[in-house]
């Protein structure tokens, strides 16, 4: 059911882009404050901007940075995770030491140091910082994994059979891990989207990008809540909802793959 | 337990010191930056270089990096974080001083009330007895839980404010206030605190649910409470005693879990409205590009959560005996 929501906002968004104009989000283009209507389906905002073509070019942007992100943090993630749970030791509570402090920061305050430091933030660059700070969760479920993995009679096999611990990790475990791999590919695009949305729409999102985050953010600057433009807040916050919500109904989905023993106590 | 605590202490010394040392790996000069876009958005700055000389000699961005590291925590140590840039003689620490108290109130309401709200709708729900009326209140607060804070913000200002009028939009209380323990006056804060914290609650409390309903089914299937239920002890009695409090102390390490992303949803929420609290302060102090209060707002957030889990890690004994018997 998650799977389906995604890709008929995927279809959605990118199919209208066919039929409407995106280049119309441009300062100008629409009479201010214009409410939703015939001539512009959703309005348009204090600058003129449509907000239909705004909604369809902010949505792929946060995608992009989401799926960036979340795919950074997963490499990342899931490659900790892996040497921590296989080789232990001082490598894995060097990690965990590092995992615990990155989770105890509120991550907010790392972003905020970062955002304000760098100048020209790029989407590369905002999810690469994000993933920085997201990998743990990826990391953990991992090292679990392996840890149990590890001992199983097939991978003690390889191991008399002299392959390398390297083969062992990459050929023997890795594909195991798949299941979980995926559901926690999931959340690390989750929490990617929440940190980005949150940055944006404090103002500090990546320069001359036109997200969803982007969008409410000036919506909040110029009050559009109080002055009761509700066609400018409610679309992109309504895009992010049916967004978090097809994401959390994957990883539901994903879960109960990946751990059918579970499904039923958690 | 000692080994817990040394643990928090590493991360604090840790986090203190990536405070300092990841704005100077990135390149480009935050002060000299903030001052020229200062003179770019039309605030008049007499003698430009000169300001920006005064304030490199006054943090000592000229020495090398070690010796700022050390003038840093000693900076630190006597709560001395700098002069805010947007108005000069207030200084970094007085603005957040007077900001903890909205936040600290702020929060400390709204994580109980969604903690207890949470924790006892995710027990009956565990408990399995009404379920036609828990598991539609689960669904909507687990909803609530998957999209940020802020974004229920938006809705509820728009509902409770502009359509019905009750509550006010933004801010911690009425600018003309006058303040005292006057009856008006704690009114108006409350009422200026409901907005936020609801916000809070109802994108918190999902989380809270959901981890007491799993500790519940687990506490069910104890021996204990099938023995409560054959001595026949009343319904309420078994699920409050034996189920609730059992499930409940796990919940309390969990708050330490989850403390940093709450603490990062209500800065983002508190900065929505506007409140007075951190998260206002720093929504102003990023549209002024106030570098160092930005900074030492971290910094205060980084002590915060040390000190909460400190305080944590404290009382966990006190309220579990199982802790207690094995330290």
């Amino acid at each position: 059911m998650g799977f389906g929501l995604f890709i008929a906002l995927l279809i959605s968004v990118y199919g209208l882009r066919l039929f409407y104009d995106p280049a119309l989000f441009e300062i100008g283009s629409r009479l201010p404050y214009l409410p939703p209507g015939v001539e512009a389906p959703l309005g348009s905002d204090s600058f003129g901007r449509d907000m239909l073509a705004s909604i369809l070019v902010g949505t792929p942007i946060t995608f992009q940075v989401g799926l960036l992100g979340g795919t950074l943090g997963l490499i990342l993630g899931a490659s900790l995770g892996l040497i921590a749970g296989y080789f232990g030791g001082k490598v894995d509570s060097g990690i965990r030491t590092l995992s615990d402090s990155l989770i105890t920061i509120p991550s907010i305050a790392i972003l905020l140091i970062a955002a304000i430091n760098v100048e020209n933030l790029s989407r590369v660059s905002l999810a690469t910082i994000i993933a920085g700070l997201s990998w743990m969760y990826p990391a953990r479920t991992i090292r679990a994994q392996v840890l149990s993995l590890k001992n199983r009679e097939f991978i003690k096999i390889c191991r008399a059979n002299g392959q390398r611990e390297l083969d062992i990790l990459f050929k023997e475990v890795m594909p195991n891990l798949m299941p979980y791999l995926a559901s926690t590919y999931v959340l690390s695009v989750f929490t990617t989207m929440i940190a980005t949305v949150g940055l944006e729409s404090l103002g500090l999102g990546v320069d001359d990008d036109y997200s969803l985050g982007t969008i409410l953010y000036w919506s909040q600057r110029k009050a559009a809540v109080v002055t009761g433009t509700w066609w400018w807040y409610l679309p992109p916050i309504i895009m992010i909802t049916l967004i978090f919500i097809s994401i959390l109904l994957m990883s539901i989905g994903l879960d109960k793959v990946a751990r059918p023993s579970d499904s039923g106590k958690s | 337990m000692r080994g817990k605590i040394s643990q928090i202490l590493i991360v604090f010394v840790v986090s203190i010191s990536a405070n300092f040392f990841l704005p100077r790996l990135i390149p480009g000069d935050p002060i000299t930056a903030a001052l020229l876009s200062r003179t770019s958005t039309g605030q008049v700055v007499t003698d430009i270089d000169k300001v920006i000389a005064i304030y490199k000699t006054k943090y000592g961005l000229d020495q090398p990096l070690l010796v700022q590291f050390k003038n840093y925590l000693v900076d630190l140590a006597t709560l001395n974080l700098g002069t805010s840039l947007a108005d000069p003689p207030q200084t970094v620490i007085s603005k957040i001083w007077d900001s903890l108290p909205w936040t600290f109130g702020l929060l400390f309401v709204a994580t109980i009330v969604a903690f207890s709200v949470g924790s006892l709708l995710g027990a009956a729900h565990g408990w399995g007895k009404a379920k036609r009326l828990t598991s539609p209140l689960m669904t909507v607060l687990t909803l609530f839980s998957s999209i940020p804070g802020f974004l229920l913000g938006f809705l509820i200002v728009a509902l409770f404010s502009q359509k019905l009028g009750l509550l006010p939009a933004a801010g911690g209380h009425s600018p003309t206030l006058r303040f005292g323990w006057t009856s008006t006056a704690v009114l108006d804060i409350l009422k200026h605190g409901v907005a936020p914290a609801l916000c809070i609650v109802l994108s918190t409390a999902g989380f809270w649910a959901i981890q007491m309903r799993s500790m519940t089914l687990t506490v069910k299937q104890e021996d204990f409470v099938k023995f409560a239920e054959a001595k026949g002890l009343s319904e309420s009695r078994i699920f409050f005693k034996y189920g609730v409090r059992n499930a409940l102390l796990p919940q309390i390490t969990n708050l330490g879990l989850a403390l940093s992303s709450i603490i990062s949803g209500s800065v983002l929420i508190e900065s929505f409205f506007s409140y007075p609290g951190l998260g206002g302060l720093l929504r102003l102090a990023i549209f002024q590009q106030d570098y160092f209060v930005v900074q030492g707002i971290v910094v205060m957030l980084i002590v915060s959560v040390t000190v909460v889990l400190l305080v944590i890690e404290l009382i966990n004994p006190l309220l579990d005996p199982t802790i207690r018997a094995n330290s």
